[in-house]
């Protein structure tokens, strides 16, 4: 290896690199515009209403309430709750998403519930609260009467005072018609503390994922294709340059090119959506094993499709079902199943994976675990891919 | 004298095809080298053998003495390479890429004194992608020089440029010869061979089907050159000119006679005023390398000039 050879090319390929619009659109441009937009249409929140989640524990006794009551709270619902939702989404500021009982029966339950799916506010009425609050009416005594709960991510500060004043708003309004404005319903506040994690911190790890790939694939198949039917590689072949040389210094610039793109990407998610990343040895490891491994697929397509127009276009075969079914996008959760179980076959699953858990979530056992498959997919890809490119014409 | 290339029984199969089948040749150090055959006759896999770029079937091959098969390494720093239909890095300029090229070997001269001798300096910074096809070729005439070489090998240097760029190609490939450099030339162009060639080799059909100087070549293979004298006393003619050791002869009342020696032409003309032999008028036809070719082979060299 002479690394004076390595460095001429290094330095070749990046002029190259610079002065070609088109490479630097795919590598930059496009997967800024790509965060900027996709991070714009999931951060928008969902056109000025707020998803209140409610969690009734009490939904069955609504009908006989709702009998007890006068007409001027139920109207023509039958179940008393059922009037209470269609008021609050009759507001327009809120709507009501039902909780199931078959999703949650218990308060441990829900915890788990709101920690999982990440719920931003969540209104809990206890059990039995229609009896309570009916005794309580009856005996004008406002304390026997329950709180509502009404849990809030502390973080959403202008989210949570708005529900506040729906809420309020709506508790004065029935206290005046049950009992002259005397507070009988009342609610209580409690937070919401999780990790909160964004569409953005889903998606930036992915497009970094999904840069490497489209970069390391095309990035062969260039010098691949274009080089051979050019006759540069023949040219390379007549002079000192060695086989290994050549691999070592587009697979060099490949990683800088990883780099480079990885690094704006992440620039951009911290400036533009707040994004906070760990930086660790994985995050490298992963974007390394994965050049590799791309590096490794574009050496096999183009051993078999040799044409420079085609190869491209068979590289797409391979790379836009990645792009869409590998998690990238959307989680493989909103998947059905069939298409989780294809997922699990996509080196770029693994890629985007381990980078979420490396940089965002900080999950160091599922970094670990998506690092070993793409590191040992790589080794073994890239050497095929090695193994099936002649450089000479036989 | 030491030869820059020998070529001993080489043979190259693909499937069925004997693409190169058997031929044996030696290129002399400092001399043009023409491989001259239509498309398809094996010259660039031979080329591309003696550059140790192919593996021949069977035959042997040494490069300035040094066997191709041991001594890959030696041989390919003393050797430049422009090969056939060649496209250099698109986004470097004439400079960045002879610079490129001429990192990667041991030996290397200068630059500038290349761009001067292959007349790019003018043309130093523009972008590869920008040239015109002459000015390409001639940048990958520069390319095959960045380290010093021994032997040059242009495979097809002008397929495609016009008559012009043509000429401004031919004229670097020509200062190459006065730089003492070995040039082996592959071309399907006779005009190409004729010009710049010291010896011509044909090819056709993996075989090499004559070998060369070019007078050596149109002598033995053209129909020769032949000076036409018409009106006048024909067989009067003919007569003295036989006794002088001529090949005439009268057919259809014109006297033909054979050239063998270019300036003959002269000598005829003198010797037949000397003798007071005269003539109403007097026409030569000559043979070229098309004609060689056509003898040998029975077919054109090529439909395109
Ligand atoms: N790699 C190859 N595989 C199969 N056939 C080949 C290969 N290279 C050349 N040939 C065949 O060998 C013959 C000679 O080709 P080539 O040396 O390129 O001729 P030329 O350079 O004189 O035009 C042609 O018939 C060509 O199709
Ligand atoms: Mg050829």
């Amino acid at each position: 290896m002479n690394p004076k050879i390595i460095a001429t090319d290094f330095v070749a390929s990046l002029k190259n690199y610079l002065r070609n619009r088109g490479t630097l659109f795919f590598s930059i441009a496009f997967p800024v515009i790509l965060i900027l937009l996709f991070g714009a249409i999931y951060s928008s929140g969902g056109g000025g209403s707020y998803e209140l989640y409610v969690k009734n524990f009490d939904y069955e006794n609504g009908m006989i309430i709702a009998g007890m009551m006068n007409d001027s709270i139920a109207g023509n619902f039958t179940n008393f709750y059922d009037a209470v939702y269609a008021q609050l989404n009759g507001t327009g500021v809120v709507k009501i998403r039902i909780i199931k009982d078959s999703e949650v029966s218990s308060r441990k339950e829900l915890q788990d519930y709101v920690e999982s799916k990440k719920l931003k506010s969540v209104m809990v009425i206890p059990e039995n609260y229609g009896m309570m609050l009916g005794l309580a009416i009856a005996n004008e005594n406002a304390t026997l009467a329950p709180n509502v709960t009404l849990m809030l991510d502390q973080s959403e500060m202008q989210r949570n005072s708005i529900i506040i004043s729906v809420i309020s708003q709506f508790f004065g309004k029935s206290n005046l018609i049950i009992a002259g404005g005397e507070n009988f319903m009342r609610f209580n506040t409690t937070n919401i503390v999780q990790e909160k994690f964004d569409y953005i911190d889903f998606f930036v790890p992915g497009v970094i994922a999904l840069t490497v790939m489209t970069n390391s694939i095309f990035g062969v198949i260039e010098s691949n294709t274009k080089f051979r039917k050019n006759g540069i590689l023949r040219k390379l072949l007549t002079t000192p340059f060695t086989r290994a040389e050549w691999i070592m210094a587009k697979m060099l610039f490949m990683l800088f090119m990883s780099f480079v793109s990885t690094f704006v990407i992440i620039i951009v998610g911290m400036a533009v959506w707040n994004l906070n990343v760990h930086f660790n040895a994985y995050m490298f490891i992963l974007i390394i094993s994965g050049s590799f491994a791309f590096a490794g697929m574009g050496m096999i397509v183009t051993r078999f499709v040799k044409d420079e127009e085609t190869a491209p276009a068979a590289a797409n075969v391979i790379t836009f079902p990645m792009m869409f079914l590998a998690g990238i996008f959307f989680p493989l959760e909103m998947m059905p199943s069939f298409l989780q179980v294809i997922a699990k076959f996509m080196p770029l699953y693994y890629v985007g994976q381990g980078l979420r858990d490396a940089m965002i979530f900080g999950d160091a056992a599922g970094a670990l675990a998506n690092t070993i498959v793409i590191f040992l997919f790589a080794a073994v890809v890239f050497a095929i891919g090695v193994a099936v490119t002649s450089w000479k014409e036989e | 004298m030491e030869c820059a290339i020998e070529v001993e029984n080489l043979t190259k199969v693909y499937g069925d095809l004997k693409a190169v089948d058997n031929i044996s040749f030696k290129v002399k150090k400092g001399e043009v080298f023409a491989f001259l055959g239509p498309n398809g006759a094996g010259k660039t896999t031979t080329v591309e053998m003696i550059e140790t770029i192919r593996s021949p079937t069977r035959g042997r091959i040494k490069v300035l003495g040094q066997d191709v098969k041991k001594s890959t390494k030696e041989i390919k720093e003393r050797i430049g390479v422009l090969p056939q239909e060649f496209i250099s890095f698109e986004r470097l300029t004439v400079r960045e890429t002879l610079k490129y090229f001429s990192n990667l070997y041991k030996k290397h001269i200068d630059i500038d004194e290349i761009m001067d001798i292959i007349d790019l300096k003018d043309k130093e910074n523009e972008l590869y992608m920008n040239l015109s096809g002459g000015l390409k070729q001639r940048v990958g005439v520069a390319i095959a020089l960045v380290n010093d070489p021994d032997i040059v090998f242009l495979d097809e240097p002008t397929t495609g440029l016009d008559p012009r760029a043509r000429r401004d190609v031919w004229n670097a490939i020509a200062g190459l010869k006065k730089q003492g450099k070995t040039v082996f030339l592959t071309t399907h162009y006779m005009e190409e061979a004729e010009y710049l060639a010291d010896s011509i080799a044909i090819m056709h059909r993996g075989r090499i089907v004559a070998e060369g100087t070019l007078d050596e070549l149109i002598q033995k293979y053209g129909k020769r050159s032949t000076l036409l004298l018409k009106g006048g006393r024909a067989e009067e003619a003919a007569e003295a000119l036989k006794e002088n050791g001529y090949d005439a002869e009268v057919v259809d009342g014109d006297v033909e006679i054979k050239i063998v020696k270019r300036d003959a032409v002269l000598d005829i003309l003198f010797y037949l005023r000397e003798k007071g032999i005269s003539y109403r008028e007097v026409d030569i036809r000559h043979s070229d390398l098309e004609d060689v070719f056509l003898n040998l082979t029975g077919e054109k060299l090529a439909e395109e000039t």
